[in-house]
């Protein structure tokens, strides 16, 4: 019986050696431990002795020649042995082993089949597949990704199943995943039920932007960079859009232990049907938890931003805020005014550009409001454009998108660009720049303002102002109490950085310019 | 008092700066009390060993030889992935094991194969652990040579140089806190002294007076760098008095003196008098590994000759045929023996199934966190390649 020699790693990662000499040539007799050659390998030359008694048979190298570790050197002809009942053939005997005569193993093997029920099952496929592991069968793509990078893959809701690896043996990169978090091509909101397999990639842009203004300034040049591939986000993707993650997180203690506790009853039905975009629907979007169980959900994409983000700001910036109420009687009318000479236009301002045009006015007597602050360098930033953020509610959560240079455009053009980013945002539509480099928030609640809120900075800004409903209240005037339109304005400073009298003169302003808008018209 | 003084040579910075530095005759001269002919020498009182235990000692000494000659034709022939030889250290190695117990802990350096045979390890434990098989205590995961075991006092050895040091250390500490007597047994070589661990280690056991005992096998070489140019001092031993702590320069030949300069150091230890330094002065016979040829960095003929005197075996071998222990029959027979033992524990080793795929994500975490889990699952559905990297070789070594 043949057996063939495999030259063996000798020294801790040779990968060839040399034929120095052979102290056997064909047709000699070799005992067991019998030397058969000497190998120069770069790190050492040694006597390699022979595993087996025989007859040796043929030599695969001549002196002088470079053999490579796994490939065969010398044949022996085992002769008598092969009868014997003893050694069987290896891939019998242990077959997660390769056999004897078998070259050396190209990469995965299939002979190597380790005979354990357990997982034969789950890996059927695969080994039916053959030889070549690294691409495995049917749907279930192997993947190649360092624990950094799933880590990544899972916070940004990203299935590495879905992602193209660019990297070494198709490994997915960081890049990779990023390029999928943010999506790419935009595709709707809600996809049409055949998408499901391709799992759409809706943005979540707020998250940047959120996000991006944590970082120092200097890192938007590198997010630009980025940007030519158009898609917004860099380090933030899309909320998780997946139907059932492919490795859930373990049960909670308080939840019954079962084999598949999540999906049945994590999930609302309508998720497990494969409509991938709606698994990612805010909680609250969330039927409610059958009586006696409760929901739970992981935090992550979008509402994991924001909580970071209003985590870091909260427990950052030392929030003040200071609060007072409009007197906007003037200023509606002003409204009703404008709008009526534009319907022709077919545009209508609301209250947000004639507030944005009082707050360049008063952050421009105030420049330190119009800042930031760049905690991890000790530094106060403050910026000359005046950017305004502001904040939309979104169906997947708060964005803040920003309007640029408000200064130099008019009431207008605000109007229209205010439109068209609240639009874009919650189409998931706006791109990074349109996200990021805002200098000072405004929030609006809108017709729902209610009368007082405490803003939250849109950290690393260091002021924002909050503005609340605009109702018909009594007022007095002169000595009399008559009905006038009256509005809160709620604005949170970093105290660290702007003083309480500061930030009351910069509410002032604002209020004595919207109450008299003919003023602010002298000033802008 | 004041006249001597002022008679005496003057003191200089300079005379003072080189006289520190220089060993003194008694620091220059090893411990020895058994001469290589086996002759006891002059005046010298031997330790008490009772005659089985020195028989025993011999028959450890011999086996650990036929393994380690065993194993590194196993290695050549590609059926396990390294291996490491001891021969000429067996004595001082053995010697240092004899005079604690198995309540003593291990810390080695990797190179101690007859202190775990000394205590006990089972010779499938130890094919276990170089094949990496199911069985093998540390599931494949290690370097072969990078022993473990529980059951003889062993902390796994691992193969950054000197991190045991510290770690006995601390262990030796934690014993003294708990008023217990046992000691830990370090073992490095001379080249782990110029490790930062060393410096750490023998510092904080001298301070809290730490139940350790540590042997620095100074075998001449540390892979390819000679002891001369590992340290500045004139011996190992000596950098013991800086630390504050006995150091002992040993004939590491002689067994017999490495077994009564340690059990002088553990009943120190035990005591609670704090660590000891023994430097066991030995040559390495064989190459640092099986990576290694060291007829690249020294004259191996001349060198094998002018240390011959240093091999451990020869000498106890001399003094048991005076005393009329030895016969060579006996000597023959525990030769066959190892070799039909280990024959035996090889074929088993080798043929065992290898680890399971899934017990690399065993031991670190009680629950697997989400990442391991999600590469345990892709792993599982991957059909395994064997855990351990002697793939070919296993296969060409088969039957």
């Amino acid at each position: 019986m043949a057996y063939q020699f495999i030259l063996p790693d000798i020294g801790e990662g040779v990968v060839e050696g040399e034929v120095v000499r052979w102290h056997v040539k064909p047709g000699d007799v070799v005992k067991e431990d019998q030397t058969l050659v000497e190998i120069m390998t770069d790190k050492a030359t040694v006597q390699i002795p022979s595993p087996k008694a025989g007859k040796v048979s043929k030599l695969f190298f001549k002196e002088g020649e470079v053999a490579k570790v796994g490939k065969a050197i010398i044949e022996i002809d085992t002769g008598g042995e092969a009868s014997a009942p003893a050694p069987a053939p290896a891939a019998e005997k242990a077959p997660s082993r390769a056999p004897d005569s078998t070259p050396p193993p190209q990469r995965v093997e299939v002979s190597r089949t380790e005979p354990r029920a357990s997982f034969e099952a789950t890996s059927t496929q695969a080994v039916a597949q053959g030889s070549n592991a690294l691409v495995a069968s049917t749907g279930e793509r192997e993947i190649l990704a360092t624990p950094a990078v799933r880590k990544l893959a899972r916070d940004e809701g990203v299935e590495l199943q879905k992602v193209a690896g660019t990297g070494p043996f198709g490994r997915i990169t960081r890049e990779d995943v990023l390029r999928q978090a943010q999506g790419g091509q935009v595709i709707s909101f809600t996809p049409p039920p055949q998408a499901k397999a391709q799992t759409t990639q809706t943005e979540a842009p707020v998250r940047e932007n959120v996000q991006a203004r944590t970082q120092e300034p200097r890192r938007e040049d590198r997010q630009d960079h980025r940007q030519e591939s158009r898609g917004n986000s860099r380090d933030f993707g899309r909320e998780p859009v997946r139907e059932e993650p492919r490795d859930p997180p373990p049960p909670r203690r308080e939840e019954p232990r079962r084999d598949e506790p999540r999906r049945d009853e994590m999930r609302p039905a309508a998720q497990q049907q494969s409509q991938p975009a709606q698994a990612q629907q805010q909680s609250s979007q969330l039927p409610p938890p059958r009586p006696g169980q409760e929901t739970r959900v992981q935090i992550r994409g979008l509402r994991k931003r924001i909580s970071e983000k209003m985590h870091q700001s909260k427990s950052t910036a030392a929030h003040f805020t200071y609060v007072d109420e409009f007197d906007l009687t003037d200023l509606v009318k002003l409204r009703e005014q404008v709008n009526g000479k534009l319907a022709a236009q077919k545009i209508k301002l609301n209250f947000l550009p004639f507030i944005m045009k009082a707050c360049v006015v008063a952050l421009r007597k105030f420049p330190a409001i119009n800042a930031l602050v760049d905690d991890a360098r000790g530094e106060y930033v403050m910026k000359s454009d005046i950017n305004i953020g502001i904040a939309v509610q979104t169906d997947d959560g708060l964005m803040v998108p920003v309007v640029r240079n408000v200064d130099q455009k008019s009431m207008v053009q605000l109007q229209r660009e205010i439109e068209t980013l609240s639009e874009k945002v919650r189409r998931r539509q706006a791109t990074q720049q349109e996200l990021t480099g805002g200098s000072f928030t405004i929030t609006s609640l809108g017709a729902l303002g209610g009368m007082l809120a405490t803003p939250v900075i849109n950290y690393p800004e260091v002021a924002i102002l909050g503005v609340h409903a605009i109702k018909k209240k009594p007022a007095v005037v002169g000595e009399q109490v008559v009905i006038r339109d009256l509005g809160n304005f709620a604005a949170s400073f970093d105290h660290r950085l702007i003083d309480g009298y500061i930030g009351a003169q910069f509410i002032a302003e604002v209020k004595r310019l919207l109450e008299d808008p003919t003023t602010l018209f002298l000033e802008l | 008092m004041a006249s001597k003084a002022r008679k005496a040579t003057p003191k200089t910075a300079a005379s003072v700066a080189k006289n520190a530095a220089v060993a003194t005759e008694r620091d220059r001269t090893p411990l020895c009390l058994v001469n290589p002919d086996g002759s006891v020498v002059k005046g010298a009182k031997l330790p008490v060993i009772p005659d089985a235990d020195l028989k025993r000692l011999f028959e450890v000494m011999l086996q650990n030889r036929e393994i380690d000659e065993r194993m590194l034709t196993v290695q050549r022939q590609g059926r396990i992935g390294f291996y490491m030889q001891s021969r000429g250290e067996e004595g001082s190695i053995l010697g240092a094991a004899y005079a604690t117990t198995k309540a003593d802990w291990l810390f080695l350096c990797y190179r101690e194969l007859a202190s775990l045979l000394w205590r006990g390890m089972t010779l499938q434990t130890f094919a276990n652990q170089l094949f990496g098989n199911r069985q093998d205590l540390v599931k494949g995961r290690q370097m072969p040579c990078h022993y473990t075991d529980r059951a003889i006092g062993l902390v796994s050895i691992s193969s950054p140089v000197s991190t045991q040091i510290p770690q006995a250390a601390g262990v030796g500490w934690a014993m003294k806190l708990k008023g217990e007597e046992n000691v830990s047994l370090c073992f490095m070589g001379e080249g782990g002294t110029a490790e930062g661990d060393f410096h750490c280690g023998m510092n904080f056991a001298a301070v809290y007076k730490a139940n350790v005992v540590f042997v620095c096998r100074n075998n001449g070489w540390a892979i390819s760098t000679p002891a001369e140019v590992q340290s500045a001092s004139e011996t190992f031993a000596m950098k013991a008095r800086a630390y504050g702590m006995p150091g002992v320069l040993v004939d590491g030949g002689d067994i017999f003196a490495m077994i009564a300069a340690t059990r002088e150091a553990v009943e120190r230890a035990r005591k609670g008098e704090g660590p000891t330094l023994i430097e066991a002065r030995t040559y390495r016979f064989s190459a640092h590994s099986s990576s290694d040829d060291p007829s690249v960095y020294r004259d191996e003929k001349a060198d094998q000759a002018k240390f011959a005197h240093m091999d451990p075996l020869p000498r106890l071998r001399n003094f048991l045929k005076h005393r009329e222990l030895w016969s060579q029959e006996w000597e023959q027979s525990v030769v066959t023996k190892i070799q039909d033992q280990l024959a035996t524990a090889i074929k088993l080793a080798e043929t065992m199934d290898l680890p399971q795929t899934e017990t690399v994500f065993e031991d670190v975490y009680k629950e697997l966190p989400w990442h391991l889990r999600e590469e345990k699952n892709e792993a599982l559905r991957h059909k395994q390649k064997p855990v351990h990297g002697v793939v070919n070789a296993t296969s060409s070594a088969k039957g």
